[in-house]
């Protein structure tokens, strides 16, 4: 299975086009990046993800291991929520059976909106890992 | 031994209580300070000791809006690969009228001595709000991941183009960051302290 991500700035221009490769040896694949988000997949490679966040006086904690078909959409919910990008998720299945595609936007004023787009009667796959504490700001 | 002793061992329910002892600041009554715990055990970070503070003044005047840490046996690092005893600041606010008295920087400085006596490997904090700014200050002694840092950065450059800088500068460490930035434009900082 094959995960990919695009992640675009606050002007609507593409900084983040990753591939995540699943199996015996995953790979994360830098199809297009600034220098900046080059670099900082270049430290994400090969660790599991694990980062508490804060959203709207709540923390929000975002895990998933680096094998995971969860991995690209978790870090793709962090980098929505965290910085205001807006990202797009594509899952591709073996022989192609189906492709969601998860779009986030970051709203100043309310929660993020998410879109999915699914090829008729075919099934979504869950939502990525979020575990929400009730717990208010620092 | 009960679950709350062992979870803390070798450091005890009284140690903790000493920790946040004003010794006269603000006119707090010690005697007074109370410390709820928590024990939770089999969570994703391990066994997991969650307290809560307060303390008061001569007056009976509660002196914290509230402070909770966690203190978690099996957590993933921040500033290395693996996982290990890890303290957690989770909420930190001294009430209005007691701020710039020295209260947090005397609690804070103990903490640290108590974490590390725990066996502490790191301390973690989600910085939010004023806590952006006020965590990445040096004298705290935080710092952030690699790929956290270039995000960062990622932003910060879209962040003066939004602005219409003419020049567009680049961080080369947490702070660089203008106060401006931190406080409008990331929602939190995974900041972590190896100890």
């Amino acid at each position: 299975m094959v995960n990919e991500l695009k992640v675009y700035n606050r002007f609507g221009e593409l900084t983040l086009h990753l591939r995540h490769s699943l199996g015996p040896a995953p790979e994360l694949i830098t199809i297009d990046a600034t220098e900046d988000m080059r670099a900082a997949v270049a430290e994400l490679r090969g660790n599991d993800f694990d980062r508490t966040i804060a959203k709207a006086g709540e923390l929000v904690r975002l895990t998933a291991d680096w094998t995971s078909s969860q991995f690209l959409p978790v870090l793709a919910q962090y980098l929505a929520m965290n910085f205001g990008w807006r990202t797009q998720t594509i899952e591709v299945k073996e022989r192609a059976s189906f492709v969601l595609t998860n779009v986030s936007e970051h709203r100043p004023e309310s929660q993020p909106r998410v879109e999915f787009r699914s090829m008729p009667n075919l099934p979504l796959v869950p939502r990525p890992n979020i575990e929400i504490y009730g717990i208010s700001a620092e | 031994m009960s679950s709350l002793a062992s979870a803390l061992a070798p450091i005890t329910e009284t140690d903790v209580r000493q920790t946040y002892q004003l010794d006269g600041r603000v006119e707090a009554d010690d005697s007074e300070t109370t410390v709820d715990f928590q024990v939770l055990a089999g969570t994703d970070d391990g066994a997991k000791v969650i307290y809560s503070v307060q303390c008061f003044t001569m007056a009976g005047l509660p002196i914290l809006d509230r402070l909770e840490r966690w203190l978690c046996d099996n957590k993933r690092l921040l500033g290395s690969n693996g996982r290990s005893r890890v303290a957690c600041r989770v909420r930190f606010y001294v009430r209005g009228n007691f701020q710039g008295q020295g209260i947090a920087s005397h609690i804070i400085g103990r903490e640290d001595s108590l974490f590390r006596r725990w066996g502490a490997a790191e301390i973690q904090v989600t910085a939010m709000e004023d806590g952006r700014w006020v965590w990445t200050r040096p004298q705290f002694g935080y710092a952030i991941r690699a790929e956290d840092f270039l995000l960062l950065q990622q932003r910060y450059t879209e962040w003066q183009r939004e602005r219409g800088a003419l020049e567009v500068r680049r961080a080369t460490n947490l702070v660089d960051f203008p106060r401006d930035f931190l406080l409008s434009t990331p929602n939190s900082l995974a900041l972590f302290k190896t100890l």
